[in-house]
């Protein structure tokens, strides 16, 4: 009887013992490839309570399709000149938010939706435009293809953005909501009149794993 | 002569001994190098990269290395960020098997804290205040983290850059509100709304907060300070006048004043399961020891039912054995342990730093590093470090 305690005893003590040192705290298995993952959804693995690529392609695509539909702006018999810039963008939110990726985002989906009816100016890029002008006005380069100005073109509109946020957050739990909106407008240079607004808001809450709390 | 010989041989070991023991002793607690916190991010276990990370970010900033500190901190906020569902580290670490050490490194709300307030001191050298103001905003409600659900944060740097950012961003009264929070944890600090843009002096002094194990398993973390560094408070010589920096935080305190976490309650649980088992185990290894006595008494007929009490004795004797309670004890090691802060007038000439003890006395300390960085609108940021 005693013998087939023992012989009871030595795989259970094993067993015990051996789940505290399998493989230590080191993956050794071949990392994964990277993977492809669709940007207008959210990650099912890794997630916050920030601006994420869904919330900036969901807001810009809402924009594109508002303003498209709004005759003030693209039914004018001389299509509008419109800067947009990311000096026009503020991030007055909680979330870190690199703002070229709305203002290029929607300047690339506007100008293909607009065919023409609106027109877009490129302030950012203004070094490399001096640089060659310059070159062009000294005859070190010819004066290419396009009509000559005499001066670059100046804007109707700038397309301006702001992103706010508002944080509750249960201490304890160290649950965090937040709720961010996003405002876009369309500014008239000259009479300062706002001729286009929208918001794309939404709310984000989560709690980290017990362990971190 | 020999005998003489082998005397004194045996008495110059004892001496280098004795000299290699009292330079460990004297040495302050150093962190480790750039070099060798990198070398270790490249082999280390990745629950530990965020923490590599963290250091060896501000390794890099202490270089100037501005790029470098850059990359390392945005990795450390996306992971501070990231709510991991189904992580493995996570489950290891609420089981009764494995230490807390074995989850993936986010750091106490301290550590989080002071990880969004560098990466919003390059956000600021960048010119980027909106994002800077953004991470401040974050490290204050990290730093508010507490079990106590009416505890507030106390970091006053955290507001001072809150107001600093807003003021040069053109926001006057969350500015306003954010200065009157820094008057309220600092009474001493008399700066006015409307300085925004002038040169700006921040010092870290000292060595980072250390986390201790105890208690049984050492499930429990105790906070120490760091050792053999003596410098409380900073100087600057302006325009050869010299002038107090005001001491803003104390990261020992920042530390150790929040009471418990929720993580300790499941760590108490492990606790009280490997007693309860420890305790068994030892009953019944006496019980079984009693009744072999006895058993010899009676004709040694009940030898099979000691024999069986022995076994599970032993079964949960391994169990409590194997029951891991130790709280995670990682911490970032090269962070200061106070923060200190002055702002200059436009055009003032920044001299040379004076430390002083808690005695008021002056230490020198070798290797203090001093980064000048001006951002694209040419507001000059002075960044001071005394230890590595």
């Amino acid at each position: 009887m005693q013998a087939r305690l023992l012989y009871l005893l030595v795989p259970v003590s094993m067993l015990f013992t051996g789940c505290a040192s399998v493989n230590g705290d080191r993956d050794n298995s071949a990392p994964p490839h990277a993977v492809y993952q669709d940007s207008a959804t959210a990650s099912k693995v890794v997630s916050g309570v920030g601006i994420e690529s869904q919330d900036i392609l969901s807001a810009t695509d809402a924009m594109v399709r508002d303003i498209m539909a709004t005759p003030e702006v693209v039914s004018r018999a001389t299509a509008p000149k419109i800067i947009m810039d990311p000096a026009g963008f503020v991030n007055d939110s909680s979330s870190r938010v690199n703002v070229k990726l709305f203002v290029n985002r929607l300047s690339a989906s506007l100008n293909r939706a607009a065919k023409g009816k609106l027109r877009f100016l490129g302030r950012a890029e203004g070094d490399l435009n001096n640089k060659e002008r310059d070159l062009k006005a000294n005859g070190e380069v010819d004066a290419g293809t396009i009509q000559k100005v005499k001066v670059p073109r100046g804007a109707d509109f700038i397309l301006r953005g702001t992103i706010t946020s508002q944080d509750a957050v249960l201490k304890g739990p160290q649950t965090v909501r937040r709720y961010t909106n996003i405002n876009f407008r369309l500014q008239e240079v000259d009479s300062d009149e706002v001729v286009w607004e929208n918001n794309y808001d939404f709310t984000k809450e989560a709690q980290d794993d017990v362990i971190y709390r | 002569m020999s005998s003489t010989a082998s005397a004194a041989r045996t008495g110059m070991r004892g001496l280098k001994a004795l000299v290699v023991l009292a330079v460990l002793v004297a040495a302050p607690c150093m962190a480790e190098t750039r070099e060798e916190i990198e070398g270790r991010l490249h082999s280390a276990p990745s629950k530990d990269y965020t923490l590599l990370r963290m250091e060896a970010g501000l390794a890099a900033l202490r270089e100037g290395d501005l790029p470098a500190a850059r990359t390392y901190f945005d990795g450390v906020l996306d992971s501070i960020e990231s709510i991991y569902a189904d992580s493995e580290g996570a489950a290891k670490a609420r089981s009764l098997w494995y230490a807390e050490g074995s989850k993936d490194f986010k750091g106490e709300p301290y550590e989080r804290a002071m990880a969004y307030y560098y990466r919003g001191l390059i956000y600021m050298v960048d010119g980027d205040y909106g994002n800077a103001r953004a991470v401040v905003r974050t490290a204050l409600a990290q730093s508010g983290f507490a079990d106590e659900t009416n505890y507030e944060s106390t970091f006053a740097s955290l507001y001072f850059l809150l107001g600093w950012t807003n003021e040069i961003m053109g926001d006057a009264e969350p500015a306003r509100q954010a200065y009157a929070e820094v008057r309220r944890l600092r009474p001493e600090w008399n700066a006015q709304p409307g300085a925004a843009g002038n040169p700006l002096v921040i010092a870290e002094l000292g060595g980072a907060p250390r986390k201790v194990g105890d208690g049984v398993g050492l499930h429990e973390i105790v906070y120490r300070p760091a050792k053999r560094m003596p410098e409380k408070s900073a100087q600057l010589l302006v325009n050869g006048n010299p002038v107090p920096m005001i001491a803003m935080d104390d990261l020992f305190y920042q530390s150790s004043h929040r009471g418990l976490r929720q993580i300790d309650r499941i760590i108490d649980g492990k606790v009280a399961f490997k007693e309860g088992f420890a305790g068994a185990g030892q009953v019944l290894g006496e019980v079984s020891k009693v009744a072999t006595v006895v058993n010899l008494e009676v004709s040694g007929t009940a030898g099979r039912t000691i024999g069986a009490v022995a076994g599970v004795g032993a079964i949960a004797t391994i169990i409590s054995l194997n029951v891991n309670p130790a709280a995670d004890v990682r911490y970032w090691n090269n962070l200061p342990e106070s923060l200190h802060v002055a702002v200059l007038k436009p055009g003032e000439t920044l001299g040379a730093l004076t430390l002083r003890d808690e005695r008021g006395a002056v230490v020198d300390v070798a290797g203090v590093a001093r980064q000048e960085w001006t951002d694209p609108q040419g507001r000059k940021i002075i960044w001071i470090k005394t230890r590595n």
